[in-house]
Order: C-alpha cells, then structure tokens, then sequence
C-alpha cells in the first residue's frame, strides 16, 4: 500500500525544494505571522502564545509546502509574504 | 475536491518517510517517558531500597538540608532554588551562578548525603525520556523530533481525512497480519489523536522554546532581549543584601504555614540572599488542578510576608507555562489521571510499533533484515526496563547495566532472529516481571497508592505489549501468512 508515485515529487531536487520551503520558510511565515498579530495585540503576549501555536503552525506549513503544487509558486509565497510582514513590522 | 487523490498520496508519502524516521526514537522517549510519569514514586521506592527501612512519614528533613548547605560553605549571599519530592526524603537544589561561581546541582537524600547525580533509575529513565544521555545535541534532536512528529500527525489525520469513522471502527483481525496491522494502526491512532498531539506540542515547547520565540522577541524589542527576560523570571528579591550572616533555623515551619494557610502543597522553595540577614523566601504551591499556582515572598528574619501573588494575578507567560508543564507532567488530578496517562502513552508505543512494523512488512522483500534492527531496539528497551527495575534491589547505580542490556538484547536478535526473538523477548520481559513482582510485593507494605504505582506499570507495561504481539502472532498461526523467519 505505498503511496502512488505518480503524484510524488519526481527528482530528489524538487524534494530538498519543497523540504527547504517547509523547513526555513515555513518558520519565517509562522514567525511572520505572529509578527502580524503582534502588530495588534500586545506583543509580550502574543510571543507567550507563539511558544505552543508556533509548534502547530509551523508543521502545518511543512506540510503545505509540499503540497503546493509549482515549488516555485510555494516559495514566492513562503519567502516574499514573510519578508513583506517583517518588513513591515519592524518597521512599525 | 479535485486534489484528494493527490492529497491522500502526497501526505501518505510524508507520514510513511516521517514515520520511518521517528517510530523507533518516539518508541523509545514514549516508553522511558510513560514510566518518567511516575518519577517521584519510584525515587522513593529507591530510598527505601538503599535505606533498607520506611521513613517515617512526616519527616521535614529541610532544615537539615539548609544546615547542610550553611556548614559547607560558599553560599552565602547566592540565589538558591530547591525542589521537594512528594514524600519530603527528597531535595534537589540549584544554586545559582554568578561571575564569581559557577551554576551548581544536588541532589539530596534523606541522609543528607550528596548523592551522584543521575545514577538513579528514575533519573536514568527521565533522562532519556529528553535524549539527554546523546551529548550536547540531545535535547535539540528531542525538540526536532518533536517537530516532525506533529508534522506526521497532521499528515496522518489527512491520509484518513476521507474514511475517519469508518476506518476507525474496522479491525480485521483474522485477514492478513498487514491488514491488522493497519487497522490497528488507525484505530489505535485515532484513539490516542489528541493525547499524542498534545504531548508533541508541549514537549516541543520544552524542547526549542528559544528557537520558537527568538526572532519575534529580536524584533518587536529592536534587539534588545532583557526588556523579554524580565517577564520570564520569577519573583525578584525586593531587598538587597546586607553582608550580614542570619541565625536561621525554622525553614521547615515556613513551608509549613505556607502550606497550611494557602491550602497547597510546597511545589518550589526559592531562597534569595542565602544566609544573609536580608535572605527571602519565595514559596510557590499548587493544587492538585492544572494552572493553580500561587506565590508568597517571605522575609525570612521577622517572618512578615511580603507579597502575595494568587493565581487570578499571575502573568499570560506563567498561565502558559503551568498549563504546558501540567498536561505533559499529569500534575492535576492526583494518580488515576497518571495512570490514564501511561495506558494512554503506551498505547502510543503500540501505534509507533505496528507503523514501524507496516513499513517493514510492505518492503521485506527489499530490504532483508530491516526488521531486526526494529524488534532488537524495541525488545531490547523493554527487556532492559524491567531487568535495571529489578537489579535496582541489589545495584545502586544501574546506568551501565540498563544500556549493557538493551545493547546485548539488541544484539541478539541476529543470532535468534524473527519471530523466534520475539516470543524468547516475551517470555523473557515477562519472567523479570514476574520476580521482580514477587519480590515488591514481599519487601513492601501497601499503605498508600503510590505503592502500587510500580506494580501497575510493569504489568500495565507487559500487559498491553503481550496481547498486542499474541493477537498478531495469533494471526499468524491462523491464517498462515508468514513472517519469514530469516534463518
């Protein structure tokens, strides 16, 4: 009963793509996130919470990140979001 | 939904390769961790090992401990942090560094003797409950661990997303071992969802809290992490220190009147300006209900209490951090939920275990002997438990023994091999348990539950792994599907 390779990811590089845009971008966007909040809520509490929602947000984009379908599309996504709400952010 | 097909396949693909990759670790911090649940119970059935005798029960021993530590010196003026065990034999206590001395560590025992640290069982079985017996970077492979075990959770809700029920309650037991391997698989999971979920969010917390905060903290404070620091540390001292020594003797009748006035039990005792005539006690005591712990700050020369901080005043961080901490450590709701809990948590261990076994059987054929690699680790820990458990009545330090065990019962599943292994493993783990039984329940006298908690989870432990394996074996015999036995 393995999975059908049909709808895997095809080379072993598309493979490092997806679990690099999982692994470091989807902890950049998960961070950036709370970032968000931050902005409208008080900032010491929502870094308390991020301590656990982080430990749910950030698989759940792991495993987003493969299933998005063009890699390319998914890291636009991950890196440039992040990088607009950190900017913004800090900058506030 | 146009993506399902790809959906299930995709996420089938992460949970089988995340799954391979965690079932043996998880098995092994799941099972060192259900028996860490009962920590404090088998630190004192230890004492009694080593003592030979009972305590008698209300012994306050603190005050010893705080002469002890006045005689030996050089801690004067230093911050002190010391934790009581449940039967008041125990202490461990942390004394804080500074630039002039470095952060210290005891542990002790009722006889006021400093003991070794972590040679006990209980702290062995702790210890690689976190992985911290790897050096260095164990604590971090836990937390990634702990990462990718969500990642697998939420991968395997989604491989079921489309037959959840329907799944869950199917179990052919008489088809095929790969067939009830997977039904059980599923049910099992589905059943023990939220508690594994739960586990694998706070144990991650514990594990990588820096790494979770650090890049919020850099930027909503420009940089500057003491402006954080300061909602993270407990109660501050509100005086400085004079330099001059106190003569104190009534430490224990502190904790006493704390106890009896909040209606709590003593959780920590934090000492600031140790010895010192400005020297203040921070007590912190807790129901037994998840997220009740309040705070008092006494000054320890007239005894007049400084501060009090109930549980409605405390900090976001401190409601966060006793809501984490209880529901990993079952710290509400006294001993039966502890023991829900390690059912529950050795029901994970089966769920890891017939995973594991899934992969393998669905690619034996590829990869010959995989499988033993699997069985040894696993029996090997089982076996090695219970076998420290009972040398524990004759070795003190069981460290060497427990790893020298699980090894050679690793090994030796080259030599026996199959299903063969198994069956010598069972009947192995489950003489050792037996003696070991005998010989609790002749050297003990039960009065109080926490004396049955090492009984329970030896057979609890056997129990649970033995009908899991009968029933798969009897599956075997049945219907003749074989498991090739390799020799």
């Amino acid at each position: 009963m393995p999975a059908n390779k049909k709808y895997l990811a095809e080379s072993s590089g598309q493979k490092i793509v997806s679990l690099f845009n999982g692994f470091i971008g989807g902890y950049l966007l998960s961070q950036s996130f709370h970032l968000l909040f931050g902005l409208f809520f008080d900032e010491v509490n929502v870094i308390v919470v991020s301590v656990f929602t982080m430990m749910l947000v950030w698989p759940t984009f792991m495993v987003l990140a493969f299933l998005i379908k063009p890699r390319w599309l998914c890291s636009l996504i991950y890196f440039g979001s992040s990088f607009l709400i950190m900017s913004i952010a800090y900058n506030l | 939904m146009i993506l399902n097909n790809r959906l299930h396949n995709i996420s089938l693909n992460l949970h089988t390769v995340s799954g391979v990759i965690l079932c043996v670790i998880l098995f092994v911090i799941f099972y060192c961790g259900a028996f860490a649940l009962f920590k404090n119970d088998i630190a004192a059935w230890e004492e009694r090992v080593d003592l030979q005798k009972e305590l008698p029960s209300g012994t306050n021993l603190l005050d010893d401990v705080y002469h002890n530590l006045q005689n030996k010196g050089n801690y004067q003026n230093r911050e002190i942090l010391i934790f009581q065990f449940e039967d008041k034999s125990n202490f461990k206590l942390f004394v804080a560094g500074d630039s002039t001395y470095k952060r210290e560590f005891f542990h002790f025992t009722d006889r006021l003797k400093e003991r070794p640290n972590y040679t006990s069982l209980n702290d062995l079985l702790y210890h690689i409950h976190y992985l911290r017996p790897i050096p260095i970077a164990g604590i971090y492979i836990a937390g990634i661990v702990c990462l990718l075990f969500v990642f697998s959770i939420i991968t395997g809700v989604l491989v079921q997303l489309k037959k959840f029920f329907k799944d869950f309650f199917l179990l052919r037991k008489r088809k095929k071992r790969l067939t009830f391997l997977k039904d059980s698989h599923v049910a099992l999971g589905v059943i023990t969802l939220p508690f594994q979920l739960m586990f694998a969010v706070t144990g991650g917390v514990f594990c990588l809290l820096l790494i979770l905060i650090i890049p919020q903290v850099l930027v909503q404070f420009n940089g500057d992490t003491s402006k954080m620091e300061k909602y993270f540390e407990d109660v501050p001292a509100t005086v400085e220190s004079l330099n001059k020594p106190l003569h104190f003797n009534e430490l224990s009748s502190f904790v006493n009147e704390f106890e009896m006035e909040n209606e709590v039990s003593l959780n920590y005792l934090r000492i600031y300006h140790f010895g010192d005539e400005n020297m203040q006690l921070l007590m912190a005591g807790r129901k037994d209900e998840v997220d009740s712990e309040i705070k008092s700050l006494y000054q320890a020369s007239t005894g007049v209490l400084v501060e009090h901080y109930s549980n409605e005043e405390a900090a976001l961080f401190e409601h966060v951090n006793n809501w984490l901490s209880d529901l990993h450590y079952a710290n509400f709701g006294g001993v039966a939920v502890k023991f829900i809990y390690f059912i529950l948590a050795l029901i994970s261990c089966v769920v890891f275990y017939s995973g594991g076994l899934l992969w393998i059987e669905t690619r034996k054929k590829k990869l010959k002997r995989i499988d033993f690699y699997f069985e040894g680790i696993i029996w090997g820990l089982i076996v090695a438990v219970i076998f420290s458990f009972l040398m524990r009545y004759w070795v003190a330090s069981v460290t060497t023994l427990f790893y020298g065990v699980w090894i050679l019962w690793a090994v030796l599943v080259f030599v026996i091999g199959g299903n063969k292994y198994v069956r010598i493993s069972k009947l192995v783990a489950l003489a050792l348990t037996l003696i070991f039984l005998t010989h609790y329940f002749l050297a003990e006298d039960f009065n109080s539950i926490h004396k049955l908690t090492i009984p329970f989870m030896c057979i609890a432990a056997m129990v649970v792994f033995i009908l899991y394996q009968q029933t798969a074996l009897f599956n075997i015999k049945k219907t003749q599907t074989t498991r090739t036995n390799k020799e």
